[in-house]
C-alpha cells in the first residue's frame, strides 16, 4: 500500500467520522485537513488515539491579513508498517546482517533495537479569527506541542487555551508587540539599562566633516 | 620605548612608567570569549595552532573578571544585550572591546530586524571593529594588532 493509497484510505476515514472536515492530498503523499477551531482538539485526538499519529513534527502559523492567521500542525505517524522502506540490520560488532525490517524491535546481542520509519504524515490547518486569536492547546495531546505553541505565541500572539507556560519563549518579555504578524513594523528601542550610547570618536584623518558620536 | 641605561650605574634602565604599563598591557590582552554565534567558530579558529593567538600574548579566560578585552563575535540579541552589558560591567579596567563581524559592529546581515542590536556600540564602548562575515584569522589578528598599537599610543593617557 503506498502512500497515496493510505492518505486516500485515510481522508475515507476522516470523512466517515468528521464529515465536516475537507482533505485533500499534497503531491508528496501528505493528507492536508481543514478544521474548524471547535473541532481542532477532537480531531487532534482522532488522529493520534485511532490513526496512529504519535509524532508532532511542528506547530506554526501563518497571517492572512485582515481576517484570519492560519494555525498548521504538521503531524506524522511514525512506526512500523509492511510497505516502509527496507532497512537493513546489521550488527556494528560482528558486521552481519541480522535481518530485512521495515520497522520495529530487533534484538542484538540482548540489545534491542529500534528501527522505525514515517508511515503517514498529515499536516491540519485550523483558521483563526483575527480579532480573537484563541484556540485550544494540544500540549495534552503531544507534549513537544509546548515550545512550538509559545513560539507562536511569542511571534504570531496567537493563545492556547489549556497551555501550562504560555510566554514568550524567543523573544524577551518585555518586547512590545508580535513581530510576524504582517501589520508589525516598528522595531522598539533597547530598554534604558542596556542602552547607554557611547560617543564614537573618529580619528582627526578619518573625520571629514562629521562629528563625534555621529 | 625610550630606553635609557645609566651611565653611574651600568645595568640598569630607566623608562616612563605609562609606556611601561601599557606594554605590558598590549602585550598580554587576556581576552574574554564572547561568542555568540558564528564569529566564535572564526574566533575559536583563530586561536588554535594554526593562527595562534597565544604568541600574540592572548589567552583566553572564561570569566570577565580575569580578562581585560573581551572580543564581542556573533549577533547580538535584544535578550542578549542584558547579558553583554553585565558582563562587561564585571571586567576590571582598564578594559577594551573588539567588535568581531559585521553582526557585532553594525548588526550585519540582519540590521534592521526585530530583535537584533544593531552593532554591540550602542551597549559597550568599542574600541576596534574587524569587518567580515566571518572575518578571516588574519582580519582578527590586525584588529588586535591594531587594538595594541592604540594602547601604545594612548600610553599617556591613564595610569
Amino acid at each position: 500500500m503506498g502512500k497515496s493509497e493510505r492518505a486516500a484510505g485515510l481522508a475515507a476515514s476522516i470523512a466517515e467520522q468528521f464529515p465536516d472536515v475537507t482533505t485533500e492530498t499534497t503531491p508528496r503523499g501528505e493528507l492536508v485537513a481543514r478544521v474548524s477551531p471547535g473541532q481542532y482538539y477532537d480531531f487532534c485526538q482522532y488522529l493520534r488515539d485511532r490513526q496512529g499519529f504519535n509524532f508532532l513534527s511542528m506547530i506554526t502559523a501563518v497571517d492572512y491579513p485582515p481576517e484570519r492567521f492560519e494555525v498548521v500542525v504538521y503531524l506524522d505517524a511514525y512506526g512500523a508498517a509492511d510497505d516502509a522502506p527496507a532497512l537493513q540490520v546489521m550488527d556494528t560488532r560482528t558486521r552481519s546482517v541480522l535481518g530485512q525490517r521495515s520497522a520495529g524491535l530487533v534484538t542484538s546481542q540482548g540489545v534491542p533495537v529500534m528501527v522505525a520509519a514515517t508511515v503517514a504524515s498529515v499536516i491540519v490547518k485550523c483558521d483563526v479569527p483575527h480579532d480573537n486569536p484563541v484556540i485550544r492547546s494540544v500540549t495534552p495531546l503531544w507534549p513537544t506541542a509546548n515550545w512550538h505553541e509559545r513560539e507562536v505565541y511569542d511571534l504570531m500572539g496567537i493563545k492556547f487555551e489549556g497551555h501550562p507556560d504560555l510566554r514568550r519563549i524567543l523573544l524577551p518579555d518585555w518586547f512590545p508587540g508580535h513581530p510576524l504578524r504582517k501589520d508589525f513594523t516598528s522595531k522598539p528601542a533597547l530598554r534604558e539599562p542596556e542602552a547607554r550610547p557611547w560617543p564614537v570618536v573618529w580619528p582627526e584623518e578619518n573625520r571629514d566633516g562629521q562629528e563625534p558620536g555621529e | 620605548m625610550g630606553l635609557m641605561e645609566s651611565e653611574i650605574l651600568p645595568g640598569i634602565i630607566t623608562v616612563n612608567l605609562k609606556k611601561l604599563l601599557a606594554w605590558g598591557r598590549r602585550n598580554s590582552l587576556w581576552y574574554m570569549t564572547f561568542g555568540i554565534a558564528c564569529c566564535a567558530i572564526e574566533m575559536m579558529g583563530t586561536g588554535a595552532s594554526r593562527f595562534d593567538l597565544d604568541r600574540f600574548g592572548l589567552i583566553f579566560r572564561a570569566s570577565p573578571r580575569q580578562s581585560d578585552l573581551m572580543i564581542v563575535a556573533g549577533t547580538v540579541n535584544y535578550k542578549m544585550a542584558h547579558v553583554v552589558k553585565t558582563l562587561y560591567d564585571q571586567m576590571a579596567e582598564p578594559r577594551y572591546v573588539i567588535a568581531m563581524g559585521t553582526c557585532a559592529s553594525t548588526g550585519g546581515p540582519y540590521k534592521g530586524a526585530y530583535n537584533i542590536v544593531d552593532g554591540v556600540d550602542q551597549i559597550v564602548p568599542v574600541d576596534v571593529y574587524v569587518p567580515g562575515c566571518p572575518p578571516r584569522p588574519e582580519a582578527l589578528i590586525y584588529g588586535i594588532l591594531q587594538l595594541q598599537e592604540k594602547i601604545r599610543t594612548q600610553a599617556g593617557a591613564k595610569v
